[in-house]
Parts: C-alpha cells; sequence; structure tokens
C-alpha cells in the first residue's frame, strides 16, 4: 500500500513538475492576424522588419479585430492587431485559457466619414450621422445636399472599426437594417468611390479618391486626431499574449511604434504616430 | 519609405490603364461616374439567409478513465485491503439554440441516474450504456454589456454559483442543479461586482413538504493590473426541510453520504436513515489569480460552517494551480487540501472522487494535465485521503488514481 502511494505521488509529481515547463515557440517566426485598419501598418512593419533581419519570418492576415483578439485567446497568433481594445469577456476567456493578453498600442487614427466627390456636403455633426445609420435621415436633401437616396455602407460587426464607430457615434443604438455590411476598409472606399448617394466611414488611411466630411466642424487630420478635438478617434492597438522577452523579435517588432523608423512608417501609411 | 496606396476600384484601374485619368496611385477626386452605379458585387455582402444551423449549436466531450482505488474502509473477499481497478467512460452530447436573447440547452450523459458523476463501468460483458437527460434549460439575458449582465435560467442546468471546477468543497462539477436561478454582475474595468441566486427544488414529497433550497452568492472581483486579480465573496444557503426525513439516496442503498443519520421511516421491516440536523451553510471563498513570468498562477480557498449541525459543522479547503491545460501543447499542474466534517454540507453533492464522495473527510489531491491538440487532453489524478475522520478510532486510508483521455469538440 505505501509502495503503491510512493509510486502514484511520484508520477504524478512528475507531471506536476513537467508542467511548469513552458513549451518553447519559435522566436524566428511572427504570426499577425486581426484588424484590416491596423494591416498596412503591420505589413509595413514586417517588410521594414524582415528587410533588417531576413532570418525572421513574418505572416500578416487581416480578418478583422475580432479574429485578432481570437488568435490571441487561441494562441493561434503572436500579434493581435486592433482597432479596438480587447473587451472585458475577451480578456476574461483569453485568461480562463491561461494566457495574459498584453496591449501595446502602435499609432492614433481617426475614422474618416467619407462620401462620394460629387457630394455637396461637407460637413456633418456626429447625431446626423448617427440619424443616417439609424435610418432618420434617408435623403441627401435633408442635409442641404441633392435630393438622392443615402447609401450607408458600414463595416461589417466582426470589425474593431464597426464597434469603434458603433461606441462614438451610435452610442450603442442599433444601426439600420437596410444599411450595407462591407469586410473591409478598402471596400467601403471603393462602394463609396462609385455609388454618388454612399456614406462610409474608414481609418484616415483609406480616404483617397473619396470626400472626407468634417464631423461637428472638425477635419480628421493627424494633428485634430492627436488633439482628440477630432470626435471619432482611437488608438491601434496590437496585443500579444504575455509581455514579449525584451530582445526577442517579437519584442523589437511591437517596440518599432517607438523607433524614428516605425514613426515615419506609420506616417508613411497614413495614420498617427505616438509621441 | 514609399507611401502605399489604398487599391483603385476595377473602374478606376481600367481607366487609369488606357490613359483617361492619371496613373495608378494618384487621386481620383476627379474621377466621375456613370450613375447609379452598381455596387461591385464581390464588395456588399450578400443578405444572409437564416438556416437553423446558424443559431443551434452542438457540443460534447468523451472520456476515457482508468481508475485505481485503495479503500481500506473494506476488505476483497480474502479479508485483505480492497483494491479495485476499472475502467469508465463518460460521454456527453448537447444542443444549445440562441434567438436573440434566449438560448435553450439540451444535454444527455452516460452515468444513470448518479447526480454527481457521469461514468459508466465498463465490464459488464458488453451492455449497452444508459443515456440519461442531464440538462434542459432556459436561460435568458436580461441585460447583457461587456460590464454588466443579468440572466435568468430555468430547468435543469449546470451550476450557475461560481465555484471551482473539479476542486470545489461543496459542489461536485458534474452536478447539474432543477430549479430557478439568476446570475448578475456589473463593474468596470478595475472592480467587478459578482451576485447570483438560485431557488432548488431538491424533492418532491408527496405528504410532506417538499425539501427546496434557496442559495445567494455575492463577490467582488478586483483587478489590481493585467497580471493580477483577486476575487473574495461569500454565500448563503438555506435547505428546507431535511432534519427527520429520510435521506436522498439514487441508489436506494439507504447511504446518508457522511452525514448525521437517525432513524427514519420504516419501509418493508426496514428503517431507513433521516438526516440528524438541518443544512444552512455559509461559505466564504477567495480566489488569487496571477500571471508570473506569463504562467498563469492561481491560489483559492474555502471554508464554510453549518450553524444548524451541533457538530461536526466545518470544512474548509485551500490549493495552487500553475499554468492552464486548454490551448494546444499547454500543461496545467495543481495541488488542493481539503477537510470536511460530517454536517458541513449536504453530503450528496460533493465532489464524488474525493475520499469516494460525500462528506467525512480528508485528503490531499495532485494532478496534472496536458492538452495535446485542440480537440485532446490527457490527465492524472491523485487522491491521498482519509476517511470516517469524525471518529478517529474508525479512520481509513482512501488513495485513488485516475489516468483520463478526454475528447472534447
Amino acid at each position: 500500500m505505501k509502495k503503491t502511494r510512493k509510486i502514484t505521488a511520484t508520477l504524478t509529481m512528475a507531471i506536476m513538475i513537467a508542467g511548469g515547463t513552458a513549451v518553447a515557440k519559435d522566436a524566428h517566426k511572427i504570426v499577425i492576424d486581426g484588424s484590416t485598419t491596423v494591416g498596412p501598418i503591420a505589413k509595413a512593419f514586417a517588410e521594414y522588419y524582415m528587410a533588417k533581419h531576413p532570418e525572421v519570418n513574418i505572416t500578416v492576415s487581416e480578418s478583422g479585430s475580432g479574429n485578432g483578439a481570437k488568435g490571441i485567446i487561441n494562441e493561434a497568433c503572436d500579434i493581435g492587431a486592433m482597432s479596438r481594445p480587447m473587451k472585458s469577456s475577451e480578456i476574461e476567456a483569453a485568461k480562463g485559457a491561461g494566457v495574459l493578453p498584453v496591449e501595446h498600442i502602435v499609432a492614433m487614427d481617426g475614422i474618416a466619414v467619407v462620401v462620394h466627390n460629387s457630394n455637396p456636403v461637407a460637413d456633418l455633426s456626429v447625431a446626423q450621422i448617427k440619424d443616417i445609420y439609424t435610418g432618420k435621415i434617408a435623403n441627401w436633401k435633408e442635409l442641404g445636399g441633392p435630393d438622392l437616396p443615402i447609401v450607408a455602407i458600414s463595416r461589417d460587426t466582426n470589425s474593431g472599426t464597426y464597434e469603434t464607430f458603433e461606441s462614438l457615434v451610435m452610442k450603442r443604438e442599433k444601426i439600420a437594417g437596410k444599411t450595407e455590411y462591407v469586410g473591409s476598409n478598402g471596400a467601403i472606399r471603393q462602394r463609396v468611390l462609385s455609388t454618388p448617394g454612399a456614406i462610409g466611414y474608414v481609418g484616415l488611411a483609406f480616404r483617397e479618391g473619396v470626400k472626407p466630411v468634417k464631423v461637428n466642424g472638425m477635419e480628421a487630420t493627424p494633428e485634430t486626431v492627436v488633439a482628440k478635438t477630432y470626435p471619432i478617434a482611437r488608438p491601434l492597438y496590437m496585443y500579444t499574449a504575455g509581455r514579449p522577452r525584451p530582445e526577442t523579435p517579437l519584442s523589437e517588432f511591437i517596440d518599432l511604434a517607438n523607433t524614428p523608423d516605425g514613426k515615419k512608417i506609420i506616417e508613411d501609411t497614413g495614420f498617427v504616430p505616438l509621441k | 519609405m514609399r507611401r502605399k496606396q489604398p487599391a483603385m476600384s476595377p473602374l478606376a484601374a481600367v481607366l487609369a490603364a488606357i490613359g483617361l485619368t492619371a496613373a495608378a496611385g494618384a487621386q481620383t477626386n476627379e474621377l466621375k461616374l456613370p450613375e447609379p452605379a452598381a455596387a461591385p458585387a464581390a464588395v456588399v455582402a450578400a443578405p444572409k439567409t437564416q438556416s437553423w444551423t446558424d443559431y443551434v449549436k452542438f457540443k460534447g466531450d468523451v472520456r476515457l478513465r482508468l481508475e485505481t482505488i485503495n479503500d481500506d474502509s473494506r476488505k476483497n473477499s480474502a479479508g485483505e485491503h480492497y483494491t479495485r481497478d476499472r475502467m469508465r467512460i463518460r460521454a456527453r452530447l448537447g444542443a444549445e439554440a440562441q434567438a436573440d436573447d434566449l438560448k435553450a440547452g439540451l444535454r444527455i450523459s452516460t452515468g444513470g441516474a448518479d447526480p454527481v458523476s457521469g461514468n459508466a463501468t465498463l465490464g459488464d460483458g458488453f451492455q449497452k450504456k444508459e443515456f440519461r437527460l442531464d440538462q434542459a434549460y432556459l436561460d435568458y439575458a436580461l441585460l447583457k454589456n461587456d460590464l454588466y449582465g443579468l440572466n435568468l435560467i430555468g430547468g435543469k442546468m449546470s451550476n450557475p454559483l461560481i465555484n471551482y471546477g473539479n476542486d470545489d468543497l461543496v459542489w461536485d462539477s458534474d452536478l447539474t442543479p432543477e430549479g430557478l436561478a439568476a446570475r448578475g454582475k456589473c463593474g468596470n474595468d478595475w472592480l467587478t461586482f459578482l451576485a447570483n441566486a438560485e431557488g432548488l427544488y431538491i424533492k418532491d414529497r408527496n405528504s410532506q413538504p417538499n425539501a427546496a433550497a434557496w442559495i445567494g452568492q455575492g463577490a467582488l472581483k478586483f483587478a489590481f493590473m493585467p497580471e493580477i486579480s483577486l476575487t473574495v465573496g461569500g454565500s448563503y444557503s438555506a435547505y428546507q426541510n431535511f432534519k427527520g426525513y429520510d435521506v436522498i439516496d439514487w441508489q436506494d442503498q439507504n447511504n446518508s453520504y457522511g452525514n448525521s443519520a437517525i432513524a427514519g421511516t420504516v419501509t418493508d421491516g426496514v428503517t431507513n436513515k433521516a438526516w440528524a440536523c438541518e443544512f444552512t451553510p455559509i461559505m466564504g471563498f477567495g480566489n488569487l489569480d496571477m500571471f508570473v513570468w506569463n504562467i498563469p498562477v492561481k491560489i483559492f480557498g474555502q471554508a464554510l460552517t453549518n450553524p444548524k449541525a451541533d457538530d461536526y459543522k466545518n470544512g474548509y479547503m485551500g490549493g495552487i494551480a500553475l499554468g492552464k491545460a486548454k490551448n494546444p501543447k499547454t500543461f496545467e499542474c495543481g495541488y488542493s487540501y481539503a477537510k470536511l466534517e460530517k454536517d458541513a454540507t449536504l453530503g450528496m453533492w460533493t465532489d464524488s472522487d474525493r475520499w469516494g464522495g460525500g462528506t467525512d473527510g480528508k485528503g490531499s489531491r495532485f494532478y496534472g494535465k496536458y492538452q495535446i491538440n485542440k480537440y485532446l487532453q490527457v490527465a492524472a489524478t491523485f487522491f491521498m485521503d482519509t476517511k470516517r475522520i469524525s471518529d478517529p478510532a474508525k479512520e481509513t486510508d482512501y488513495n485513488r488514481l485516475q489516468i483520463d483521455l478526454q475528447a472534447t469538440f
């Protein structure tokens, strides 16, 4: 009996000791998934970092902020790119899976409200934008524009841009059922570009070819975003599973946002670097 | 660095290519398009057709268990120590349908009528195993937000109280209580208040008052920093109509599961056991969650007392867990020590593995788990316990080793 006890206790203790041993990950491979807004920064960072460190392989996927969070929770990626902060439910889910989600703010962004170039409307209040997306305002003539039905375009609900817009503009009120949902900032831009009655919202880097309108009289510029005078401004995030070990490729990659080269890259991709 | 340009629309790209606009990459503000322009098919999400698969989810698990039990309170046919080696299976299959804020769920499980075990022992001439209804519930989210919520639940449900899974002093993790419950939470990023309440229908008695329970639980969760959070709370359970009533034993073997018993009714010349006291256990608990070098560490403790009992009315447990076997190739291990006196709480729902289940025991639990892949986990658990601690002359050792292989889908 005592012998059995010793054997079983030893066996269990051995498993326990093994339990303390973390499985080492491949330090020369970085997998990034998440926000399509943060995607251009992640891709430009990856291009820059791999040019300097050819031994490191970095892959970037853009499947939305929600999937960035899932990737961190499931440890399916090393960096979850997100255009919104993790929700408390996602943080709980990560901790429940034994993962500490660590937030890194890499840049600032404003959500530009864009219309077709031919649309004379140049300034909207947050309340008017909300009324457009709830369906209360359905024609541009109600806003001093042409007699043209409004075609509201939104990001899909898995998007961090959608969640930020829902929080800062919609104030948690539901977007109207007639709104069209698309899967990326680029898709919104394309839809607005080709539809005279369209209105959409995109990250600052996706304004080319379409007309950004002022919001509450403020233009979305790097200065107004940093000063937070533009009403729909937000940080952009990269999340890691735990704090990256210093002097590893993952740590260096995340720290790029604080280097002069990294800030230049952020500016070049159309976003606002951290001060 | 060259400025990256967003992709042009297909039409704009064609116009640029034939020289009708500026070269690719230039501003396209001057581009005039015929109207009304149709949406590019690839851009606009097609209206989603609702299918039943959109709101019904299936989940389940199958566990194989090899088990060795050394129970010194029993003797084998040769009058020597009792040892039992066996292989058991547990299979569960559940479905949950969600429509807006209402969820409806069903689950069936092996394990017969046992309220605290879904195991079926192999080795009975290959007989077919029984599946029984393990859960059937409605769950309505009255309030739902990232920071607060209130759910009303009714039926046969998973335990709505904060519990410690396989390491709970009062509740076996396989128990599915029956009745009505409310689960609430509110707070902010650093402080959350959790409150749960339930009314349980325990025994429907035809000619006598029903056995029931009202349970309230409250807790505060402090998240000091991302790496550390502390949950402290307490609960009060008011069980009604137990003292003097026949014990409830799913096996009909007159087993009080460790609780003190007196003489109850007489059936066919056999005197049934009846509970000797009422139960109103008051429990306090604490749970410190940390990440140390990115490894999760949990330190937890529970203590309870039953003021309705004259003696043997206390219990406590403390333990530690390192790691978390959840994602592929992750480990977890832990240790806990528990002591539960005879009448600290109802014995019929406590962990069925520690000292063989019930109350009136003490001892240690060691365990280790390894998550092989997303669906498969291997685990080993060793219990080193003492039974019948209320009478030092009758104390006996009870050891149990379990090796599990579990697939979850």
